[in-house]
């Protein structure tokens, strides 16, 4: 019952019970943002060890920052914090290749459609694994926006908030990460045409 | 200017339906006879949307949280009044209170004879009294007083829409939640830089201010004051631990700074602007980082405004 409750609450009142001491009402802010947080970190980090570190990291932080977080969202917040956190773990390793063994065991939740035929589901395939390589060759500024973007759809004024830029330095990065991820495709099978080409 | 070159800064804009009615039409008229823009757009659209279809990943196991409540256990603020030190100390440490009262006498007496020589520098060991304003000081530190010696004066230049130079790509930002249009920014041209050689960094807090209006205009005009804040550098030296940069002077730089000892402060002079430079120390390895940190003490900006923190860290190459 207390569970539903807590469900139906928007985030400003999780945070308000979370500041009174009431661990279940954090719980569930942990449940409803872990999800979106570890698919950034995944699709900044190629990696789903470093990624789930990330958003456990990040809940630590957002966890003793409670009593201190005022007058922003608690949504853009935690990006912002996850996407520090991911910076510092690009600057401690060196970048490991995703393993698509792992993504296999249940991580993702949109599997290609049964329906596809084997080649459908063969490109589909292809299509994210050549998006995901790409990614990874963008700068870490540009690879966060385009991931907050295009992959976890914030606002223009989310992502001011966790990028800590301006709206017009959000649009304009967000502009050239396009362009060079659109570049970093060309060839690949998410490049236009592919399809048709490869027939 | 190319019209190839105009439309790719709007292909984000064009893909979220963002252009004005007049940009819309040029747009797409440009479009319909350019076939290299033509191209580059649908490339630029099938990318996107690639990405849009990336599948949604699930956290593969469960977030621990710490057993304890979320609220931070705080330690009550004591309280100083005069009861307590009239009556509780006279009567419990009596001798403990007449030595106290012996050394503030020495202290005031030491203050009258030579503690307000203008010619002082500042020492080690007082960094956390400079660093905050007084309680009677004005919002943006108004000169006079203890602050206005190398800690943490930020001069005030009254300047229009300022904002880091283009090519400075690395930027932290700050701001009040209670007054957004205040912001502490620190940006820097890159995060590398090299053992030895100068660097560059820009800080400058941003305040609005309402002047008052001309007769028989309307609303009052908005300029905007920036404030420079208090720039420390630190390297890290291992792990965990930071090490403040050694005294260093910067001579001939624009902007020049200087690194307090004391404290790792680079203070700007008050006719500076927001750019600063400092020299990365030499011998560093490759790898070691640097912590910039420029900020504005509580209570700076008006009355109750918090601390405001940004930070860059620069690695060497």
């Amino acid at each position: 019952m207390l569970a539903r409750t807590l469900k139906c609450m928007d985030d400003e009142a999780l945070l308000e019970r979370a500041r009174r001491g009431d661990r279940d009402a954090f719980a569930a802010i942990v449940t409803r943002h872990q999800d979106e947080l570890y698919t950034m970190a995944l699709r900044i980090l190629g990696t789903p060890a470093d990624a789930a570190d990330v958003v456990q990291e990040t809940f630590l932080r957002a966890y003793v920052r409670i009593p201190v977080l005022r007058g922003q969202t608690i949504r853009a917040w935690l990006f912002r914090v996850a996407i520090n956190c991911s910076h510092d773990v690009q600057r401690r390793s060196i970048r490991r290749p995703a393993d698509p063994l792992e993504d296999a065991e249940g991580n993702i939740v949109e599997l290609p459609d049964p329906d596809l035929g084997p080649e459908a589901t063969a490109l589909a395939r292809e299509r994210v694994a050549a998006v995901r390589e790409a990614l990874l060759t963008l700068h870490p500024d540009f690879r966060a926006v385009v991931v907050l973007r295009d992959v976890n759809e914030l606002s223009y004024e989310e992502m001011s908030a966790a990028l800590r830029v301006p709206i017009g330095t959000v649009k304009s990065r967000l502009n050239r990460a396009r362009s060079m991820l659109a570049k970093a495709l060309r060839g690949t099978a998410a490049a236009p045409g592919f399809a048709e080409e490869n027939a | 200017m190319s019209p190839r070159r105009h439309l790719d800064d709007l292909f984000s804009a064009a893909y979220e339906d963002e252009l004005s009615p007049i940009e819309e039409a040029r747009f797409h008229a440009h479009v319909q006879s350019c076939a290299p823009c033509a191209a580059a757009y649908a490339e630029f659209r099938a990318s996107v949307e690639a990405l849009r279809e990336l599948p949604k990943a699930r956290m593969p196991h469960v977030v621990h949280l710490p057993s304890t409540s979320p609220v931070a256990e705080r330690p009550p603020r004591p309280r100083i009044g005069l009861g307590w030190f009239n009556l509780g100390v006279l009567r419990r440490f009596p001798a403990t209170a007449i030595a106290g009262a012996f050394v503030v006498v020495l202290a005031a007496t030491a203050l009258l004879h030579g503690g307000a020589t203008p010619t002082s520098t500042p020492t080690t060991g007082s960094s956390s009294a400079a660093h905050a304003p007084s309680a009677t000081s004005a919002p943006f530190g108004a000169a006079g007083g203890p602050l206005s010696t190398a800690s943490c004066t930020g001069s005030i230049v009254s300047i229009a829409g300022a904002s880091p130079p283009p090519s400075f790509s690395q930027e932290d930002l700050a701001t009040d939640p209670a007054q957004p249009a205040i912001q502490l920014v620190l940006a820097a041209p890159t995060l590398q830089v090299t053992s030895g050689k100068p660097a560059l960094v820009y800080a400058q807090l941003s305040v609005p201010v309402t002047s008052l209006s001309n007769p028989g205009t309307g609303s009052a005009p908005v300029t905007s004051r920036t404030v420079l804040p208090c720039v420390s550098v630190a390297v890290a030296r291992s792990s965990n631990r930071l090490d403040v940069l050694p005294a260093v002077e910067t001579p001939g730089a624009e902007g020049l700074g200087v690194i307090d000892g004391s404290y790792g402060y680079v203070v700007s002079p008050r006719t500076s602007g927001p750019l600063l430079t400092f020299k990365v120390p030499a011998g560093l390895v490759p790898g070691t980082e640097l912590l910039v940190v420029a900020s504005i003490p509580a209570g700076y900006t008006g009355l109750n405004s918090p601390p405001l923190t940004a930070e860059l860290t620069l690695t060497t190459r």
